[in-house]
């Protein structure tokens, strides 16, 4: 779909009919909707001359994938009063698609606009230190933000933004990320990790209170990474933080900044009593707990995550087992096709056969009619010749018969230098009659004398 | 389709072309008559004269004593009959090629085309050696032929449309050399001759009656008595010239006038009255309604089972013959004259070729087996064969001849004893149950041909006859 420069009014239109169709869709949209949705979208909002809340009113129905991919590529063109209406336009978020929406978004406008993200994000964590965050908004933060696509946190340092948001944003990514049920990959905490360490120092937080319950987070977070990923961490650090050592040795055992081999990790791990001992004293009991009581919540978790796991691994059974009915029914649906493919290329073998016998026959009718044409025009010329031929000749008999005849009279005349007795000339004289009355008798008048009848 | 159809007649020859929706082109002389049969040599420079001027002056031709003048060839055919001139001997197939080299170039000229195929019509009984010389003179002028059909056969065909009703037909040809009288029965699709009679007094011999007759009155007045036979050639022919004449003429008038500046050295005038011409020549006419009559009794057949007479050649246009068929009670009512009745043989036997037609045997042949048996070997009403067809016969005597006896039967088969028409030999070793091998066939010729050899001795012991008066149905 395209949009007209121009035709602002245009682009409204196309919006309210595209958001029509996605109504009527109970708000299915498949890969190719959204992508025209979000070019419209973006196209309309980068649009100053637009409505915005008629724009808004339609974005209502689309799907917040969508949105985000729209906003953005149009965030960095919207003036501040269009931005502002845009986050008065968030839904707050009471509910998991409201979450979800308002995730989504602060994801996209993480890379152009750090500080918008940071507020959004923040509306979307509780403002109590007490408060804590529910299980779906937990899973949807961690699919968003802490997915297969990397974004890049230290975007949320962008602005001169109160440091206790920051904080109660960075503690909330950082909760979701070491928390087993959200599952986050390794790399991914790893870059959280990062980027919050980078932010933290870039902000001078490292020595306020909220940092301490993160860096308690991170401690024990960098416990579970493999030493080669540890060596990664210290050294990006040291690359993009000054005074790194100062931080280092909040995060590490002391004089261990750089831990170089496995043993020492081990060593390290086999020390975890005395590692929460050290965590104990840091100060936030309610965070740590005896490790018996930590092996029983993990014990817990894993049996809830294996529950879990059964059930799904029960749903994908199912599913494999009705995927192999499909497949059955698929495999036989196809042989019937290929069959009925290989009756229908048979007779349009046939069909193409006929054809082409129809069309050499009529080649040879075509021919037939010529070569009929031309022995008709041959057969008439040849009849004409022929009457014409007869004609004469019929002509030429009846003179001949006319002279036959007049012949057999005079066939004793005497000759011209002949004398003539009275008896001959008599003669003569009455077959002269004779001749007379043959030519009458053949048709050819004379007129005679009146003493001659 | 082009058809053509050839009736190589003793007096007259002439020849007609069919094509479809097209009426029959004529070719005879080039006055438009039938081709006058008669052909003269000269005997010097072996160059042939043909046509009616020969015709006209036969006598004076032949009296020359330069021409061999040879008037019917017909009869000439399949005999060794030559004629030597100075520079090349003439046979019959030469003479009677001639003749219908002058068809086909007449219907080159008029028709566009020579005749290049044609059936052509024969007398019943004409001989088998005669038939085959006259193929051999077709093809000498260029003419293949296609086959062979009876001139009452032709006849008969020219006239089929009316004829459908009709059982019995008698064809009744009087032309200029010989009468030629034909009982036809139709049965269905098929035609059967099934008697022929015939006499040599035609046109050409009432002409010369008519001749000596004018003479002798002549010789009367004159009195005189000087043969016609002694009379100059020129007079004789000029005579005859002037009775045709008058003939013709005393079918549509009362009399006619017979002038001559010259006869013996003196003028004759004659005028002659129909009463004393027909009174001339009423002998003529009851001898060939005699034959007619003879014929239809031939046929075991009474007057009333012939449903027509078909009245054809160029004397049946006498009024006399018309007058007392006409008032003859047997015949009357089923006289069928037309015009052109001396072209009807040449025009059926053109039908004949266009037509899907052919001959199949009338009769049953067979052999006569040593318990007097008949063994058949051909049925009635079997298409004739060129094919021969082959049959073991074994010996039952110790002999060294094996004696074979070739029978026909009747129409239907059943007509009493089986007649013999060949009776021929061939060696053998005398072995008993020696093989004798027979084959036969009956070709194009309408001529039965009967082979018979021994197996032990081979081909030296062949012995081989034909049989030429087979009766034959023509299926239509």
């Amino acid at each position: 779909m395209t949009v007209k420069n121009g035709e602002p009014m245009a682009e409204i239109e196309e919006l309210k009919k595209m958001a029509q169709v996605v109504l009527s869709k109970k708000g299915r949209m498949d890969a190719r909707q959204r992508e025209e949705t979000s070019h419209l979208v973006a196209s309309a909002l980068a649009n100053g001359s637009l409505d915005l809340s008629e724009i808004l009113s339609s974005l209502e129905v689309f799907q917040s994938e969508a949105i985000g991919q729209a906003i953005e590529q149009a965030w960095p063109t919207l003036s501040g009063d269009r931005r502002e209406i845009f986050s008065r336009w968030l839904p707050e978020p009471k509910s998991e698609k409201a979450t979800r929406r308002v995730a989504i978004l602060a994801a996209a406008v993480l890379e152009v606009d750090g500080v918008t993200a940071l507020g959004w994000l923040g509306r979307l964590i509780p403002q109590s230190p007490k408060g804590k965050m529910n299980r779906e908004t937990c899973q949807i933060l961690a699919s968003i933000f802490l997915g297969s696509k990397p974004l890049r946190f230290v975007r949320l340092g962008d602005g001169g933004e109160h440091s206790e948001n920051l904080m109660r944003v960075l503690n909330a990514l950082l909760q979701v990320a070491v928390d087993d049920h959200c599952a986050v990959e390794t790399m991914a905490r790893y870059r959280l990790v990062e980027d919050i360490l980078t932010i933290i120092s870039q902000k001078g937080l490292v020595d306020s209170d909220e940092s301490k319950v993160i860096f308690t987070r991170i401690e024990i977070e960098i416990k579970r990474w493999p030493q080669a990923l540890i060596e990664q961490f210290v050294q990006t650090l040291q690359r993009r933080i000054p005074d790194v050592e100062l931080l280092l040795n909040k995060l590490l055992p002391k004089g261990k900044s750089a831990p170089s081999t496995p043993d020492r990790i081990l060593h390290e791990q086999g020390a975890d009593q005395q590692s929460e001992e050290r965590i104990d004293t840091a100060g936030d009991k309610t965070q740590i707990n005896s490790p018996l009581g930590q092996h029983i919540a993990s014990l817990t978790s894993q049996l809830d995550e294996l529950r879990v796991l059964a059930k799904v691994l029960s749903e994908e059974e199912r599913r494999k087992k009705e995927l192999e009915r499909h497949l059955q029914e698929t495999e036989m649906r196809e042989s019937s096709l290929q069959v009925r493919v290989k009756q229908l290329s048979d007779e349009l073998e046939n069909a193409a056969t006929r054809f082409k016998t129809a069309s050499i026959q009529i080649e040879e009718l075509e021919r037939a009619n010529k070569l009929t044409k031309e022995s008709m025009e041959i057969e008439r010329q040849r009849l004409t010749q022929q009457i014409t031929a007869n004609a004469s000749g019929r002509v030429e008999e009846f003179k001949n018969n006319l002279a036959l005849v007049l012949s057999r009279l005079i066939r004793d005349l005497p000759a011209r230098d002949a004398h003539l007795t009275a008896d001959v000339g008599n003669i003569v004289f009455l077959q002269f009659h004779q001749f007379l009355d043959v030519m009458d008798g053949q048709g050819v008048k004379i007129r005679k004398g009146k003493g001659a009848v | 389709m082009v058809s053509f159809g050839i009736d190589f007649g003793t007096t007259n020859s002439s020849a007609v072309k069919c094509v479809e929706n097209v009426e029959p082109l004529r070719f005879g002389d080039d006055a438009g008559r039938p081709f006058p049969s008669i052909v003269a040599v000269d005997k010097g420079l072996g160059v042939a004269e043909s046509g009616r001027h020969v015709w006209e002056n036969r006598d004076e031709y032949i009296e020359s004593g330069n021409y061999h003048v040879v008037r019917s060839v017909k009869w000439d055919l399949g005999t060794s009959k030559v004629w030597e001139t100075e520079s090349r001997i003439w046979t019959a197939e030469d003479i009677a090629a001639e003749i219908l080299k002058k068809l086909s170039t007449r219907a080159e000229t008029l028709g566009l085309e020579p005749i290049t195929h044609a059936v052509v019509s024969i007398p019943v009984g004409y001989p088998p050696a005669a038939r085959a010389a006259l193929r051999r003179a077709a093809s000498q002028a260029g003419i293949g032929l296609s086959a062979f059909v009876t001139e009452s056969t032709a006849a008969l065909i020219r006239y089929l449309p009316a004829l459908r009703h009709c059982h019995h037909v008698a064809v009744f040809d009087w032309g200029g050399g010989t009468l030629d009288i034909s009982v036809l029965r139709i049965d269905g699709q098929r035609v059967y001759e099934i008697a022929t009679e015939g006499m040599d007094i035609a046109g050409d011999a009432i002409d010369l009656d008519f001749a000596k007759a004018i003479h002798a009155r002549t010789m009367e007045s004159r009195k005189q008595k000087v043969a016609f036979e002694s009379m100059p050639s020129i007079d004789r022919d000029n005579l005859r010239i002037k009775c045709e004449t008058a003939k013709c003429q005393l079918s549509s008038q009362e009399s006619a006038q017979i002038l001559l500046t010259s006869y013996g050295g003196q003028t004759l005038n004659e005028r002659v009255d129909r009463a004393w011409f027909e009174s001339l020549i009423s002998a003529h006419v009851d001898l060939a309604i005699e034959l007619l009559s003879r014929t239809i009794e031939g046929a075991k057949l009474s007057f009333d089972a012939i449903n027509r007479i078909i009245v054809i050649g160029g004397s049946s246009n006498l009024r006399l013959l018309h007058s007392t068929l006409g008032t003859d009670k047997r015949f009357a009512g089923a006289i069928l004259t037309s015009e052109g009745a001396e072209w009807a043989v040449a025009e059926g036997a053109a039908m004949v070729e266009g037509s899907k037609g052919g001959y199949e045997t009338a009769e049953s042949i067979g052999i006569i087996l040593s318990d007097n048996s008949f063994y058949e070997l051909v049925q009635p009403g079997e298409r004739i064969f060129a094919s021969p067809r082959s049959v073991s016969l074994s010996l039952v005597e110790d002999s060294r001849r094996a004696n074979l006896i070739i029978a026909k039967r009747g129409l239907d088969g059943h007509d009493g004893t089986p007649a013999r028409i060949l009776e021929f030999g061939v060696d053998t070793m005398g072995f008993d149950l020696e093989q004798i091998d027979l084959t036969y066939s009956i070709n194009n010729d309408l001529v039965l041909r009967v082979e018979a050899l021994s197996r032990a001795l081979g081909s030296r012991s062949r012995g081989l006859r034909e049989y030429d008066k087979l009766r034959f149905g023509y299926h239509l």
